[in-house]
């Protein structure tokens, strides 16, 4: 083999290994105790900048080895991924090396994950990209209140998703003998599937496999969370998808409802909620809902690669959304109602973003919440879904309710905020660029065609 | 087509003497203002002459040369028609509105408002005009609602009087009622005869006999008549409407808004004719308003009012002369009523006028004969007028109706008799209380004043036609019926003629004979009957029921406005939708209650979600 | 692009007022040259239209990712909506002018602006609903920042209300879509070539999901309850724009979108249309009789002039369609007039309700002119414009429904009886402490310029109807049954 066939042989294999390199570079250099966190985030964005680049260079579509294969969903999840990721690594308050070891671990696991060629490959990405996540809830508090709970918390529901996957892996296996995607539609295949989907449905967090959600993204730092909703979301979305791609089985028919579900419930615990973190833990939950439901939507459509278009564009609006939201928090201190009065008046442009992604989440024109909504809501009609988006619409309509509050109480109440405001230039440019995506992407439907390059 | 220089004046006059006082004089020189009035009802009054003779010599005038609304096929437009019928009444709009113009600016010098007045005054008198020369039913619809506005305008002219402002809402509200008949009727016109664009000249024509829709027309158009021209039930607004000023009183109220309503019917006739019992039914409202409105009038102390109820009256006996098919003599009573219930409107405004009052009740004269006696020789005059006493104008016209009348016999004839007596008693029973005396009840006053020739002159003019105007008969007739679009010709204007002669003067006579037992043999029945019986001045307060029922409706109609507006609308219906968000937020109170947090609950929820899922798979 | 200038024009124009205090520039200013300028790009555009020598005026689109395409066309109805607007901005925005008012309040204006020119002018549906949502975002802040005392509530009640009715619009429009695609296989949002199914359950009920979308807008009674509260508690620009152009929207979609779309639909609709218009007719009428505000009560007059303008839609007659158009022309010039009025009143004296005024002619009797003539355009006194509208639209309801029509003539009358004792009891009537405080004053040079120009269209379009006629006319000519 010549070394430019190796090159080449090895080339999809390149974002893997450019974020193994990562976390071992990370590691050997927190060894040493001297360097400053500086370069840790340099070595950080270098390697996710590698991996970015190797997924894009990826000349050709198919399968690379037994293990893995490469198709558009993998290019354009990698992308979400990777987008979902970079702000936390860029702006994150690191105390020490292992975050970024640890996020840059997880997002090796989602690489193999949209790389997976078979099930049994999928399970241990899943796995992978999972371990580190729980590791980062743990050290990563939210004001410096222990996580240790919610961290245990997610374990367990990972564990539980772990278990049900592997049950469902042992059915396929003895179904076909085989841990290819393929089923062969037997009753056992069936199960089969429906236990691993339940795992799915687990880890993005879908009504009435959910409780741990709340708990997590509260406990954790916001800007982590803004992580947590975005990457690891798009990641068992991407689990969801693929199961539903090559199953034959029925639990595809019940995922609109599970997602007009979670929508609905979503919205109404929101409702009331006092701390904002935990309402934008309840908007993300809601946001998985409509994913759900866009899942299936696409999946009775056929699940074409080229009809996964609205799903990707959902969940890369909503990297921008979420992570602005909770960059916000993070930001300005905000936790309770009360913080936010009065900030139309003192900060009106930071008010600002935070009422364009406050709109964009409700999915209002023209921001890009409401492009990824709409196209979402679209196929769902196409697939004939009538009663899933008429409650979905409900929901909407009820979710937009706490949105709204959130522009009301910045605009409309009068108050005196101390909030802490430190100078965080990285944390500002992110919330503001969020901003700004979130508020016209929704009046630029142009940008969809680029999106639809990227699923080839 | 050309558009004759007398025409354009017609328009061109009161607009541009509006426009003139409205931007010009209103600020600075209102005291100026009703010089462009004035002016411009000269010019109005030589066009409308020169009309008039065009007309009666045969020459009818009808253009349409602008499109008002049109779209494609379906059109309405503006233009003008001259023919017998409206150059009657211009004629006299222009003359008594011209003469009482003159009147008002004396009779209101020195008011505060007298700009305003004036324009308002002017403003009334071009939507008459306008009315009286519309070619077709949409444009008369746009004038005989500006001459509800204006009287709207004149009648609340006092608004700071509670009861102007009561008046001049009950008089707009219930033109309004009347002009659901109007609006109606234009709808099925302009749908039925869409070729026609309500075109008196082109719509007459096609009528046929019996259709449906040409009743219903007909009947709608009567509706709009009866609350114009104050025919029961829709007559109350009218002696309300006695708020305003007295000018206004006489120009509108008597000489020619309440009209409008005659002469709509007058223009109809060919319509009107056409549907079955409309025309009997027309003249047994008339009959019927003639004398319950002349048993009102009689019982009244109020001058004002006591003139209003018997313009009612009057204009009842006018629909009784229309329903019994004599169209021309019910005009020619328009018009001899015209000229002398403006005069009494006039003279009871002299009287106001001596007593510094906007109105005068008899209490308040009594011998005024000796005090203001030009004004008490014009009031005998028109009075004699009125009750159709030979040879004054009023008994050529009227005797003409009852003759009509007397020939129909029956109700129409008792009808005719009841008329005939009550309209000299009323009248003479208020010359008598008014010009003789004083009684002991009354207090006139020490020392009033003639009015000055500002106001005597015109009422002079006035009188004058109240008089005499009725020995042209034979020529208001070729005047009338030039043009006339109806399927059978004109009814002639019956000359002398002994036998109704004889019956309508015996009953006349008889009412005036009554009238002076009434106030000079017994001088103190007036006050006595009031005293001793105030059982009946309720009812005739309450015009025998009306006016409570009105009462009622009003009420009914704001407790139902209630009803929807506050109670349904805002109490019930908006409140359930705003408690729609309570609903959630219990909703949301119930679903966090589920999120205990404990790790045992969610398990239970993941056994079911995940038991729900695999049951799917059994289908 | 000179179309997509006419939306954008003002959204660059809101940015600029945004940023004018920055510059030290005054920010009503900016707002007030932007809107004048658009005002002028809008006349200038519309001189083909004038004599009916220009049918329309459109880009050609381009076709964007699933078939969206991004066109815009204008045609004499959209011009003369677009006009309206334009110039309702310009008087919404003088009318403020001696108020002070942050940089927000009249970039929002140019932003609303912005967004209803785009509804007005996108032949796409996918940009129709964009612009259609964007509207709610400037009105609510404009309720919610500038309005009176419970603006907070009032705001939130509108934006929920009327995104209620848009996700109807929006799953209606969806469905439009799929059922194009359904029969042609391909996917399209242009609002010219979508046609629904003749038949069929789903049919109906996309058709009843666009009555509802566009009803909430208009409104339709019953979904009309966040109108009074929204008028009542917006600032009087805000009443202007929303009485004076939102609620046009929604007439407008029927005219557009609606009955193009559902060729059978809306055919077999019509009596029921027309039934719920003159529901409306009297409903509002009735209940604003009750009012004891002025602005509520103005409110509630809305809701019963846009009955007129959906009874002559619904008789798909030519008269009807012109005197629904026209209609939509005149409510907007008479009902902006007297929230512009009611607005002086509440800036001098901060009361708004029937029994706080009285005698104000005394004091104000160039206001009280103004007022009465458009209380009476507004009654439908022929002469005026209301007068115009309402009988060319009941005309039509009269060929297709008579009992229909009747019922909308008892409205016309009823409409009497609610804003004549209003201006009665306000401008006439008994005095009180508020009407003789010395803050009443009469109306200075800007605001009866404001008037007399809102007054003169109301005179010209009641006298000579024809020019506007013939402008809109060709534009729903294609209608017509």
């Amino acid at each position: 083999m010549t070394p430019s066939a190796l090159f080449l042989r090895f080339l999809p294999l390149g974002s893997g290994i450019s974020l193994f390199c990562g976390v071992v570079g990370v590691a050997f250099v927190g060894i040493s105790k001297k360097i400053s966190a500086g370069l840790i985030r340099a070595l950080g964005l270098l390697s996710l900048a590698a991996a970015a680049a190797f997924v894009f260079a990826q000349p050709a579509n198919g399968d690379i080895s037994s293990l893995l294969h490469a198709d558009g969903m993998t290019k354009a999840w990698c992308g979400v991924f990777y987008a979902g990721a970079l702000p936390f690594l860029l702006a994150g308050t690191w105390t020490d090396e292992v975050s970024v070891l640890l996020l840059l671990g997880s997002l090796l696991g989602m690489t193999f994950l949209a790389f997976s060629a078979n099930l049994l490959m999928l399970f241990i990405s899943l796995e992978l990209l999972s371990l580190p996540v729980y590791l980062l809830v743990a050290l990563t508090p939210a004001q410096g209140r222990p996580s240790w709970e919610a961290a245990i918390k997610y374990f367990f529901a990972g564990s539980v998703s772990a278990a049900f996957f592997l049950l469902g892996l042992a059915c396929h296996y003895s179904a076909t003998g085989g841990f290819a995607f393929a089923g062969n539609g037997s009753f056992l295949d069936q199960v089969a599937f429906s236990l691993m989907a339940l795992a799915a449905l687990f880890k993005i967090g879908a009504v009435p496999w959910h409780f741990w959600l709340p708990d997590v993204y509260e406990a954790s730092e916001p800007m982590l969370s803004g992580f947590l909703s975005t990457s690891v979301k798009a990641a068992g979305v991407f689990l969801l998808m693929r199961l539903a791609q090559y199953s034959q089985a029925s639990f595809v028919s019940l995922l609109p409802a599970i997602g007009a579900l979670t929508m609905v419930f979503a919205a109404l615990a929101a409702l009331n909620q006092q701390r904002l973190q935990r309402l934008l833990a309840y908007s993300s939950l809601g946001h998985a809902g409509v994913l759900v439901l866009g899942v299936g939507a696409w999946a009775l459509l056929g699940a074409t690669e080229k009809g996964a278009l609205p799903i990707f564009f959902y969940l890369f609006s909503y990297v921008f959304m979420s992570n602005g939201a909770f960059f916000f928090l993070e930001l300005t201190g905000v936790s309770q109602w009360s913080d936010l009065k009065g900030l139309g008046k003192k900060r009106p442009i930071l008010a600002f973003c935070f009422a364009a992604l406050a709109l964009s989440l409700a999915g209002i024109p023209p921001t890009a919440g409401f492009l990824a909504k709409f196209l979402i809501f679209w196929q769902a009609f196409k697939a004939g879904l009538y009663l899933p988006l008429i409650v979905a619409s409900l929901a909407t309509l009820t979710a937009l309710a706490y949105y709204l509050r959130i522009v009301r109480e910045m605009y409309f109440e009068e108050g005196s905020s101390n909030l802490k405001l430190e100078k965080m230039q990285t944390v500002n440019l992110i919330v503001s660029l969020s901003a700004a995506y979130s508020a016209i992407a929704g009046f630029l439907p142009w940008i969809l065609s680029a999106f639809q390059r990227v699923l080839g | 087509m050309g558009i004759p220089f007398s025409v354009v004046c017609l328009f061109a006059a009161p607009v541009s003497a509006l426009l003139f006082g409205y931007f010009f004089l209103l600020k600075r020189k209102q005291e100026w203002m009703h010089w462009p009035m004035i002016l411009s009802c000269a010019v109005v009054g030589v066009s409308a002459a020169s009309i008039a003779a065009q007309v009666y010599s045969g020459h009818v005038l009808d253009v349409s040369p602008f499109k008002w609304m049109p779209v494609g096929a379906w059109s309405v437009s503006f233009g003008v028609r001259l023919d017998g019928l409206s150059a009657i009444v211009l004629s006299l709009v222009a003359l008594v509105g011209g003469l009482i113009h003159v009147y008002a600016s004396g009779y209101m010098e020195g008011d505060p408002a007298f700009g305003r007045f004036f324009l308002a005054f002017h403003l009334f008198y071009l939507s008459m005009i306008g009315l009286v020369v519309a070619n077709n039913y949409v444009q008369m619809y746009l004038f005989w609602e500006m001459v509800g506005l204006s009287s709207y305008l004149l009648i609340g002219f006092w608004y700071q009087k509670a009861s102007a402002r009561r008046a001049s809402l009950q008089a707009f509200f219930t033109n309004r009622v009347g002009d659901i008949g109007f609006f109606l009727a234009l709808l099925i016109l302009m749908n039925v005869f869409p070729a026609a664009h309500a075109r008196f000249s082109e719509l007459f024509p096609m009528l046929g006999k019996g259709s449906l829709a040409i009743s219903w027309v007909g009947w709608l158009l009567f509706l709009a008549a009866t609350a114009k021209s104050a025919q029961f039930p829709l007559y109350f607004w009218l002696p309300d409407a006695m708020e305003g000023p007295t000018p206004v009183s006489a120009l509108m109220h008597a000489a020619t808004m309440v009209t409008a309503g005659i002469f709509l019917m007058a223009r109809s006739w060919p319509l009107i004719s056409l549907a079955p019992h409309l025309p009997t039914t027309i003249a047994a409202v008339g009959a019927f308003t003639a004398v319950f409105s002349g048993i009102i009038a009689a019982t009244r102390k109020d001058l004002k009012r006591i003139l209003a109820y018997s313009t009612v009256s009057h204009l009842g006996i006018m629909a009784f002369g229309l329903g019994l098919g004599e169209v021309s003599s019910a005009l020619f009573h328009l018009v001899t009523h015209g000229f002398f219930k403006a005069a009494l409107f006039l003279c009871a405004g002299n009287i106001a006028h001596a007593l510094h009052k906007s109105t005068a009740s008899v209490d308040e004269t009594g011998g005024l004969l000796k005090k203001i006696p030009v004004t008490a020789v014009f009031f005998t005059a028109a009075a004699f007028s009125l009750s159709g006493i030979w040879p004054f104008a009023g008994f050529y016209s009227k005797d003409a109706i009852l003759g009509a009348a007397f020939d129909r016999g029956g109700w129409a004839s008792a009808a005719g008799f009841a008329i005939a007596f009550l309209s000299a008693f009323y009248i003479f029973r208020m010359l008598f209380l008014a010009f003789l005396g004083p009684r002991k009840e009354q207090h006139p006053p020490e020392h009033p004043h003639e009015a000055g020739p500002a106001m005597n002159v015109p009422l002079f003019f006035i009188v004058l036609g109240a008089i005499g105007i009725g020995w042209f008969s034979a020529q208001f007739y070729q005047l009338a019926s030039s043009g006339w679009l109806g399927v059978s010709p004109m009814i002639k204007i019956p000359g002398f003629d002994w036998s109704s002669f004889i019956r309508s003067s015996s009953m006349a006579g008889l009412g005036i004979l009554a009238a002076y037992l009434w106030t000079m043999k017994w001088p103190s029945f007036d006050w006595d009957w009031r005293r001793n019986m105030p059982w009946i001045e309720t009812i005739a307060d309450a015009d025998f029921g009306v006016k409570p029922m009105v009462a009622a409706l009003t009420l009914l109609v704001e407790e139902l406005s209630y009803l929807l507006g506050i109670f349904w609308d805002k109490k019930t219906w908006d409140r359930w939708i705003e408690n729609t968000s309570l609903w959630a937020e219990d909703a949301a109170k119930s679903v966090s209650s589920l999120a205990s947090g404990r790790l045992n609950d969610s398990l239970w929820w993941i056994l079911l979600g995940g038991g729900v899922m695999l049951l799917r798979l059994l289908k | 692009m000179i179309l997509t200038l006419f939306w954008a024009f003002p959204v660059i124009g809101a940015l600029f007022t945004l940023l004018a205090p920055a510059f030290n520039l005054r920010a009503r200013w900016v707002s007030l040259i932007c809107a004048a300028m658009e005002l002028y790009l809008v006349l200038q555009a519309g001189t083909g239209f004038w004599g009916g020598r220009l049918a329309s005026l459109s880009e050609p689109g381009k076709i964007l990712t699933y078939g969206i395409s991004y066109s815009f066309s204008m045609d004499g109805l959209s011009w003369a909506l677009c006009l309206l607007n334009a110039f309702l901005t310009v008087i919404a925005l003088l009318s403020s002018w001696k108020q002070d008012l942050s940089a927000g309040f009249w970039a929002s204006f140019l932003f609303l602006e912005g967004a209803v020119m785009g509804v007005f002018l996108a032949q796409d549906l996918f940009f129709f609903y964009v612009f259609w949502e964007a509207m709610l975002i400037p009105m609510f802040f404009i309720i919610g920042l500038w309005g009176s005392e419970n603006r907070k509530h009032a705001a939130i009640k509108f934006f929920l209300f009327t995104f209620f009715g848009s996700l109807f619009l929006l799953l209606g429009i969806l469905a439009l879509v799929v059922f194009h695609h359904q029969s042609t296989g391909v996917w399209s949002w242009d609002m010219n070539i979508l046609r629904a199914p003749n038949h069929g359950l789903y049919a109906i009920l996309a058709f009843a999901a666009f009555v509802v979308g566009f009803g909430v807008k208009i409104p339709l009674v019953p979904i009309h309850t966040w109108l009074p509260d929204a008028h009542t508690e917006a600032p009087a620009a805000g009443s202007i724009i929303l009485a004076g152009v939102l609620l046009k929207v929604g007439v407008y979609g029927f005219l557009r979108v609606l009955l193009p779309a559902f060729p059978e639909w809306g055919m077999k609709s019509l009596p029921w249309l027309g039934g719920l218009a003159a529901i409306n007719v009297i409903y509002g009428a009735l209940s604003a009789m009750a009012q004891m505000d002025l602005k509520r009560l103005i409110a509630y007059s809305s809701i019963a002039h846009l009955g007129f303008c959906v009874l002559g839609i619904a008789s798909r007659t030519a008269q009807g369609l012109a005197g629904g158009s026209l209609q939509l022309i005149n409510h907007g010039l008479t009902t902006g007039a007297l929230f512009l009025m009611v607005g002086f009143l509440y800036e001098r004296t901060h009361k708004r309700g029937l029994a706080d005024f009285g005698d104000l002619v005394s004091q104000a009797p160039i206001l009280t002119f103004f007022f009465g003539v458009t209380v009476f355009a507004s009654i439908g006194l022929p002469g005026l414009n209301g007068f115009v509208g309402e009988f060319m639209s009941l005309s039509g309801m009269a060929k297709v429904s008579l009992p229909i029509a009747v019922v909308g003539v008892f409205g016309v009358t009823i409409a009497a009886f609610y804003l004549l004792p209003a201006f009665q009891a306000v401008f006439l009537g008994e005095r009180t402490p508020a009407s003789v405080s010395s803050r009443v004053f009469d109306l200075d040079f800007r605001e009866q310029a404001l008037l007399w120009l809102l007054i003169i269209p109301m005179i010209v379009i009641g006298l000579h109807p024809g020019p506007l006629l013939n402008i809109v006319g060709p534009a729903i000519g294609k209608l017509i049954l």
